[in-house]
C-alpha cells in the first residue's frame, strides 16, 4: 500500500496517448483523481488544480505525515503555485504524492510508472 | 419546516444561555493531532513549541471531554445548533451561491472551499448560526454546493465552546511557515523574504474553528475533516435534494 492505493487500486491511462491527467480542487474539491494512476514509461503526466491551496509534494505518507526520504526518482516534483504542471514518467516504479497543506486529511495519491501499459478502453478506467 | 426550526431555535437559545458557563475559558483542554489512524488526546500542554517542518499544515483537535460519551443534553443541544444552522442557511438564501456572494462571502486567501465574510469574522459574535464566519461550498455536479458552515473563536487566545460535548470538537492548525493573520484570526497573505506581512501579522497558528455540515458527513456533523470523496459527495447532494 502507498498513499492509499494496493497495486488493484491503481487505473490505467490509454497506451497510444501517452499521458494522463490527475485532477484535484474545484470539481475533485480535496481528493486526486485518479489518486492511484499506472502511465507507461515515457508518459506525460499533467496535475491539474489551484496549486497555492493544494501545494503539491512528492512522497510517502505514513499515519497521515509525510516521511523523510529520497523522492528524486520520482516523476512528481514540488509545484507551489498556479494552476497546472506536468511531468514524465522518466523511471519505473511507484511513486507516491501529496497535498502538502491536507495530507493529514488524506490527500494524496500514487503514479505507477510501467514498462507498458495494458489497455482495456479508450479512457481511464476504475477511476476511485 | 420552518415552524419546525423556529420551535428548534428557541430551545437552542435556551441551552446556549446555560451553556456559556463563565468559567468555560478555564477547563483543562486536550489536543488530538489529526489525521493518524485514531485520536490520542493528551494535555494541551503537550503542544510542540515550533512547528513542524513538514507538512505545511498539521490540524490538531481540541476538546474539554477527551473520550467522553455524549450526554442527551449535549446530544440535543448539537441536533440543534446544526438545525438552526440549516434554517439560518435557508433564510438567508445562502444555498444560492450567488446571494451569498452578495451578502458578503468571499473566496478564503489560498484555499478553495472556504467563503468568508470579514465583518462577521471581527464582530466578538461566536456560535451565531445567522452569523457564520465561513460558509463552505463544494463545486458539484449541481453547481456550487452549499455544504457546511465554519465557525471562529472571537479571538485567537480563546478556546472554541463545546455547545455539544464531545460531539463538537473545535479544531485549530499549525502551518510549518508562517501567514499573515488579521488580528490573529484571518489569514489573508503570507510574508515576504524578509518576514513581513503588508497586512496583519505573522503567525504558526490559526485560531479555533469548528464546522458544521449540512450534508450527511461521513464522520459526523461536526467533522473535522474537509475531504470528502467526490462520489459520496455527489450521493449526499442528491440526497438532499438542492
Amino acid at each position: 500500500m502507498l498513499n492509499g492505493c494496493a497495486a488493484e487500486d491503481f487505473v490505467t491511462t490509454r497506451l497510444a496517448s501517452r499521458s494522463a491527467t490527475v485532477r484535484f480542487g474545484h470539481e475533485a474539491g480535496h481528493n486526486y483523481r485518479p489518486r492511484c494512476l499506472r502511465v507507461s514509461l515515457g508518459s506525460r503526466i499533467r496535475f491539474e488544480g489551484p496549486f497555492d491551496a493544494h501545494p503539491l509534494a512528492p512522497g510517502r505518507v505514513e499515519a497521515g505525515i509525510p516521511i523523510d526520504e529520497d523522492t528524486a526518482r520520482g516523476p512528481v516534483s514540488e509545484v507551489l503555485g498556479g494552476q497546472s504542471a506536468e511531468f514524465v514518467a522518466a523511471t519505473p516504479g511507484r511513486f507516491g504524492y501529496y497535498c502538502d497543506s491536507h495530507v493529514v486529511e488524506g490527500m494524496m495519491g500514487a503514479i505507477e510508472v510501467v514498462e507498458s501499459v495494458e489497455v482495456e478502453s479508450g479512457e481511464v478506467r476504475g477511476a476511485p | 419546516m420552518i415552524e419546525r426550526f423556529a420551535i428548534v431555535g428557541i430551545v437552542l437559545a435556551s441551552l446556549a444561555a446555560t451553556a456559556c458557563a463563565p468559567d468555560e475559558n478555564e477547563a483543562v483542554d486536550y489536543i488530538s493531532r489529526f489525521g493518524g489512524p485514531e485520536r490520542r488526546w493528551t494535555p494541551r500542554l503537550g503542544l510542540p513549541v515550533k512547528p513542524q517542518k513538514r507538512p505545511a499544515m498539521l490540524i490538531y483537535e481540541v476538546s474539554r471531554f477527551p473520550d467522553a460519551v455524549a450526554t442527551e443534553e449535549q446530544r440535543m443541544a448539537a441536533e440543534a445548533f446544526r438545525e438552526a444552522s440549516m434554517l439560518a442557511a435557508v433564510q438567508n438564501g445562502w444555498y444560492d451561491f450567488e446571494v451569498a456572494a452578495r451578502s458578503g462571502y468571499q473566496l478564503m486567501f489560498s484555499d478553495d472551499a472556504h467563503y468568508v465574510n470579514e465583518e462577521y469574522v471581527f464582530d466578538d459574535v461566536v456560535l451565531d448560526p445567522t452569523r457564520p464566519e465561513f460558509l463552505m461550498y463544494y463545486r458539484t455536479s449541481r453547481g456550487m454546493s452549499l455544504v457546511g458552515f465554519m465557525f471562529y473563536v472571537a479571538d485567537p487566545s480563546h478556546r472554541g465552546e463545546q455547545l455539544g460535548g464531545p460531539l463538537t470538537t473545535w479544531h485549530f492548525h499549525v502551518w510549518s511557515r508562517p501567514q499573515c493573520l488579521l488580528s490573529g484570526l484571518l489569514a489573508v497573505d503570507v510574508p515576504n523574504l524578509a518576514g513581513e506581512c503588508a497586512r496583519g501579522e505573522p503567525s504558526v497558528r490559526s485560531p479555533e474553528m469548528l464546522h458544521v455540515w449540512l450534508v450527511d458527513h461521513p464522520e459526523g456533523p461536526f467533522a473535522t475533516r474537509m475531504r470528502i470523496a467526490p462520489e459520496v459527495l455527489e450521493r449526499l447532494i442528491t440526497a438532499r435534494g438542492f
